[in-house]
């Protein structure tokens, strides 16, 4: 445990001396990057000392003002460390890379709360306090605001910035709530007296509540998302990286830790987790298919993966309420299975959005076309995160979203009616989102990468920056790993699973693991043939079979007299069939001139869409507690006098009340 | 002590009631003097420590803190109040409320021996009046008059609950005006200078707290998809 | 992996093509027409086969990588069928999704590589496809969700060789509902009529067709040989369904039986492809999601009756 400590506060450590050296630019951006490195490295061996070697690592107790907090490093814990670990080193990597002294305004402050974040979700894994918990969670939130208001010049970052500021805070109340429902039940702010503690009947379904709300924040849970899209995309990508690969997991994190907490998990929970999982994960597919800026895009994939997620604890903690402890296991691993994943595929994504960012100037897909000739690595590394992410084999996303079908198959072959409304919903809903997440990343896969370029914006090949090659392909190798060998992964990660019943007396047996690790095995096997035969034929058919191939004529373009690269389709174009069948979902608001004359000269056409939750629900409400809060601007009015008679008459009428009584 | 504790609670109904600035500079010196020889009236007996008490406080308060509010003055090139938030009558009016109030709670305090209850009333009166002619009056001399009142209010119900170590106490109390007010004669120089006037009221100009736009929460600036062009010019 | 399945894998593999030259006999026969020939498509691939391809200056690397890529997707899916009746060649718990997915990476490989070459064409092929193979997914899961509850297993295999036709005599309308909906998810899934017509290449018709239009030789054959065998996947599926082939004892028995029934699906859809014109664009989401509905719609026939 110390030498999680040492790498949290060495982190941190870093971060202070960037920040003070933020004059001489490149030793900042040593100092930051170089204590990112060192702190995950280090911090690899305890997680690797607690998930693999089953060791159990000594709490060590630190002294709060509150109270004395105990910071320990537990199965579920270091699990979650897992993404941190991962995507704050290849991101800190990117950044280093990037940051360009000599255009780069403040190194320093950008490295402090870097490192803030990541020293301050390290932390939050760890604590086994709900004091340091909460501080940390402060910490990580305030650290991420800096980072999304990073480019502060533009309005739009700042913007974003202040709405990820009040949504995680509105969360953030959830969770103190939460944790003093918890606390004053048990009687101490440590999480083992948590477990032991005599809750009352009706205060366990408050704080899973509490709990889903406050968390269900960070993780995108509809309708608490609409910060999460402006945020990602606003933020520099490496940051948008470790946001929705490392921050929103944090989210997972605590609501499992808060599940742990509760002896008796309701099957009405399971049924909340699993229908608003799969409304969240299509709503996020199905306005996802009208945006047309790249990176909001990857944003909504993450939320829809969130979706995907609480799907798999709802059917977990569905299966675990009808003694169903085979399917339950298979739901819970394939949830940790997909958090580990989705960490891998989505950074990935969002590097490689950065990485076209920084060439071309622009995340909007229309705008795009054609890079893929001259970025060939971040087009092979975007087209790998592109499959993993729709769910397909042969990577890593397909084997978790396997076993969540794989629990939801098994609830079919139950006979009660309430198995099979579950065994539908998985099915079904998993399948829909496979499909639609398949449309929107072959879209934004081919408008950016493939084509020609649909502008006249000519591609910076000088801002190309190639250095950045090297984190894009680690994660696409981790990806191709993950997959293959993924039968590895399992008995770890049903380490994890077991500590997250263990609270409610229930022990998964051991076979279970061989019992999913056996499809997963094969699984695994397929994907590796699949991709080797693939690269084997490709090799053989470039090599003897296309001999004498031409590849001199354009595209076959039916007899127009003048083919552009504007004929091409455009994203709002590729997914119009699909926005037309949700039309009542995503409120498609199009404005145009009706065709009048039989030659028309000018016309124009105009689709726009806000995101319907922000505009029908959060927008409108907002508005109302603002007209109600204006009446209280009264008091502000800079009006000595009145200040000095609030004080006296305060006084006054203590003096009273003390005279009085 | 009775006598004392009257002609007290006449010369802040006085300032109350008086527009004139420089009468009420001098009524405030009247009333320092009255503090004064308070202490040699209370009954503690003629010790040296008493006259000490006594002479700074006549010198301090009757005489060297009311000489530079006068200088204030003639600097500032005022002669009377503006009319203050609650009008003069009113003010004299509100005056003899408060007597009643501060009447009312030293009855509901005292039960005990060894406190003279009418210095104590004079006490919370003077107290009272400060902090009223603070908070209705716009000048900002007249502010610190009724500062120094506030500060002899406080220094006669010390006295009048008698405790052993009330020398200190009064003696630290004499400090804490002393230097209230000399601070205050220097900010009146600078504000004068500073924005020609010594009104109050005008403060609250200084305020840079504005309204948040509405405009902003009706979906139109939110649609950030719009700001990408806007935003593409910068880089 | 046994005999019976190695010798499924390699008949499947070279018997494949003839599907389409059986249903292009059928829809001749309602023409009064003699047709092309029944191994038309044989002719065709070794033709293409033989001659090298002219890429566009837009295309990259992937219009070469992927027709291999959905080659062998299909390919490996071919493993997960089951054989003959018996046992796929590669079997365990959720092999279905496995196979439903690895055509769904074939998909993914039509789609992007159909953006590759900057056609409007080939855009506007591909936006319809992913389109309707999102909706089609739910469906086809959905008639998967009864024959799970019906025989509480979860190998392709196992669920079909326990389908007894006990079950069918007993629930005609079950197995009409599941029928119709797994047939539209096949016309869907090979782009037939109703949804799409492979015979012509005008713009409101087409789904697949235009996706393939810049292939030529060496990988249009590949494509071809690629859709030939969904198709074929997609029949033995149904024909597997329907007919149970426990009862059916010696291998050539089966054998038989099954290539009649993998002609009567030819034919069936011949028919259709003949009797019925393509539905209306902005009609077809509503027929996949309606044939999903009816298997919703046998699978509360089946709680209702137990």
């Amino acid at each position: 445990m110390d030498l999680f400590l040492s790498a949290v506060v060495a982190i941190f450590v870093g971060g202070i001396i960037a920040l003070f050296t933020g004059k001489w630019r490149g030793v900042s951006n040593f100092f930051g990057a170089f204590s990112c490195f060192l702190g995950t490295i280090f911090a690899l061996k305890p997680i690797y000392d607690v998930l693999i070697a089953n060791k159990t690592l000594e709490a060590i107790t630190i002294a709060l003002p509150i109270c004395s907090a105990s910071v320990s490093l537990d199965k579920i814990s270091a699990f979650f460390a897992l993404p941190i670990v991962i995507l704050g080193f290849i991101s800190a990597y990117f950044a280093a890379v990037t940051v360009n002294p000599r255009n780069e305004q403040h190194p320093g402050a950008y490295w402090f709360f870097y490192n803030l974040l990541i020293a301050g979700m390290l932390s939050l894994v760890a604590s086994s306090n709900a004091v340091l918990f909460i501080m940390s969670w402060e910490i990580m939130s305030v650290a991420a605001y800096f980072l999304i208001a990073h480019r502060d010049e533009m309005n739009t970052a700042r913007n974003a910035a202040w709405q990820f500021l009040v949504a995680s805070h509105i969360g953030t109340t959830g969770i103190f709530f939460l944790f003093a429902i918890l606390a004053s039940a048990a009687g101490g702010f440590q999480f083992e007296t948590f477990h032991s503690s005599a809750l009352a009947e009706g205060s366990a379904a408050v704080i899973f509540f509490l709990a889903l709300f406050g968390f269900g924040v960070k993780v995108g849970f509809f309708p608490l998302h609409i910060w999460m899209p402006d945020s990602y995309t606003f933020a520099d990508s490496h940051v948008s990286a470790v946001l929705s690969g490392a921050m929103s997991k944090m989210g997972f994190y605590g609501l499992i830790r808060v599940l742990t907490f509760l002896p008796v998990h309701a099957e009405l929970w399971g049924w909340v987790l699993l229908f608003g999982g799969l409304i969240t994960g299509i709503y996020a597919l199905v306005i996802a298919l009208v945006k047309l800026d790249l990176k909001k895009v990857i944003s909504y994939s993450s939320m829809e993966n969130a979706g995907i997620i609480l799907m798999a604890i709802g059917t977990g903690i569905l299966a675990n309420r009808w003694n169903q402890p085979l399917i339950a296991f298979t739901a819970f691993s394939g949830a940790l299975l997909h958090i580990f994943n989705h960490a891998l595929c989505k950074g990935l994504l969002f590097l490689c959005a950065g990485s076209v960012y920084f060439a071309t100037g622009t995340r909007r897909q229309e705008q795009m076309g054609g890079i893929g000739k001259s970025m060939p690595v971040t087009a092979t590394a975007f087209g790998i995160a592109s499959i993993a992410i729709s769910g397909l084999p042969p990577f890593n996303n397909f084997i978790s979203e396997f076993l969540i079908f794989m629990s939801g198959l098994k609830a079919a072959s139950l006979s009660t009616p309430k198995s099979l409304l579950l065994s539908a919903a998985v099915l079904l809903g998993l399948g829909l989102i496979g499909g639609l997440a398949a449309a929107l990343f072959t879209r934004s896969f081919g408008l950016v990468f493939l084509g020609t370029p649909r502008t006249n914006r000519r591609l910076n090949t000088k801002n190309i920056k190639s250095d950045v090659n090297f984190t894009l392909i680690i994660l696409s190798a981790a990806i191709i790993a993950a997959s293959i060998f993924a039968p590895m992964l399992i008995s770890p990660f049903a380490g994890v699973v077991s500590e997250i019943v263990k609270p409610l007396g229930i022990t998964y047996d051991p076979a279970y693991i061989a019992t999913i690790s056996a499809p997963v095995k094969i699984i695994s096997l397929f994907s590796l043939a699949v991709i080797l035969i693939t690269c084997i034929a490709v090799f053989i058919k470039s090599k003897f079979l296309d001999k004498n191939q031409r590849s001199d004529a354009p595209t076959w373009d039916c007899g127009f007299l003048k083919g552009t690269p504007r004929i091409q389709y455009t994203s709002s174009s590729f997914s119009e069939p699909a926005n037309e069948v949700f039309v009542s979902v995503n409120r498609l608001h199009i404005r145009g001139e009706k065709i009048k004359e039989l030659f028309p000269a000018k016309s124009s056409f105009h689709t726009e869409a806000t995101d319907s939750a922000e505009k029908h629900l959060f927008i409108p409400a907002f508005n109302i507690i603002n007209k109600f809060l204006i009446m209280f601007r009264g008091f502000q009015h800079g009006k000595l006098h009145l200040y000095i008679f609030y004080i006296a008459v305060t006084l006054l009428a203590l003096l009273i009340w003390k005279v009085v009584y | 002590m009775n006598s004392i504790a009257t002609l007290l609670a006449l010369t802040s109904l006085f300032l109350l009631g008086s527009s004139r600035l420089s009468l009420a500079i001098n009524m405030v010196a009247f009333q320092g003097f009255l503090i004064g020889i308070l202490p040699l009236v209370s009954g503690h007996g003629f010790t040296l420590e008493v006259l000490i008490l006594a002479a700074t406080g006549i010198i301090m308060k009757s005489i060297a803190l009311p000489h530079m509010l006068r200088k204030a003055l003639e600097k500032s090139g005022t002669k009377r109040e503006v009319e203050p938030y609650i009008s003069f009558g009113a003010s004299i009016l509100s005056g003899i409320l408060l007597l009643f109030v501060s009447g009312w709670i030293v009855s509901r305090l005292t039960q005990d021996e060894g406190i003279v209850s009418s210095s104590l009333i004079a006490g919370f009166f003077l107290l009272f009046t400060g902090l009223f002619t603070i908070i209705t009056r716009k000048k900002a001399l007249t502010q610190a008059l009724g500062f120094l009142v506030l500060e002899n209010g406080v220094y006669t119900a010390g006295l009048s609950l008698g405790s052993e170590f009330s020398f200190m106490v009064e003696l630290g109390i004499l400090l804490d005006v002393f230097v209230g007010i000399f601070l205050m004669g220097i900010m009146l120089f600078h504000i004068d200078n500073e924005f020609d006037h010594i009104d109050t009221d005008r403060f609250d100009a200084l305020s840079d707290l504005e309204l948040p736009d509405l405009e902003l929460l009706n979906g139109n600036v939110l649609n950030l998809d719009q700001e990408l062009d806007e935003e593409e010019g910068a880089e | 992996m046994n005999i019976t399945s190695i010798i499924f894998i390699i008949v499947s593999f070279l018997a494949a093509p003839i599907l389409p030259g059986l249903i292009n006999k059928t829809k001749a026969l309602f023409g009064g027409r003699q047709g092309p020939r029944v191994l038309q498509l044989y002719y065709d691939i070794f033709k293409l086969a033989r001659k090298t391809p002219t890429y566009s200056k837009t295309a990259s690397a992937l219009t070469r990588i992927a027709p291999v890529a959905i080659a062998v997707s299909t390919l490996a899916a071919l493993t997960l069928v089951p054989s003959f009746f018996n046992n796929s060649a590669i079997h365990f718990t959720g092999d279905i999704i496995l196979m439903a997915y690895l055509l769904g990476l074939g998909r993914f490989f039509m789609v992007t590589a159909a953006l590759d070459r900057g056609s409007a064409f080939e855009g506007m092929g591909a936006s319809r496809e992913v389109l309707y193979s999102a909706l089609a997914e739910p469906s086809f899961f959905a008639g998967l969700l009864i024959m799970i509850h019906e025989t509480a297993s979860l190998e392709l295999s196992e669920i079909f060789s326990k389908l007894s036709l006990n079950f069918w005599q007993e629930n005609p309308a079950i197995l009409f509902l599941i029928l119709c909906s797994w047939f539209v998810i096949l016309l869907v899934e090979n782009a037939r009529i109703p949804i799409d017509d492979p015979n012509t290449h005008l713009e409101l018709t087409m789904i697949h067709e235009v996706m393939i239009l810049d292939y030529g030789a060496k990988d249009l054959a590949l494509i071809e040989y690629a859709s030939a065998l969904k198709l074929w996947i997609y029949s033995a599926l149904i024909v597997g369904m329907v007919i149970n082939g426990e009862i059916i004892t010696s291998l050539t028995m089966q054998i038989a039986i099954f290539t009649l029934g993998m002609a009567i699906v030819a034919f069936v859809i011949g028919t259709i492809e003949s009797i019925t014109a393509r539905i209306k664009l902005v009609f077809i989401p509503k027929f996949i999601v309606g044939s999903g509905a009816l298997a919703i719609i046998a699978l509360i026939l089946k709680v209702a009756g137990n």
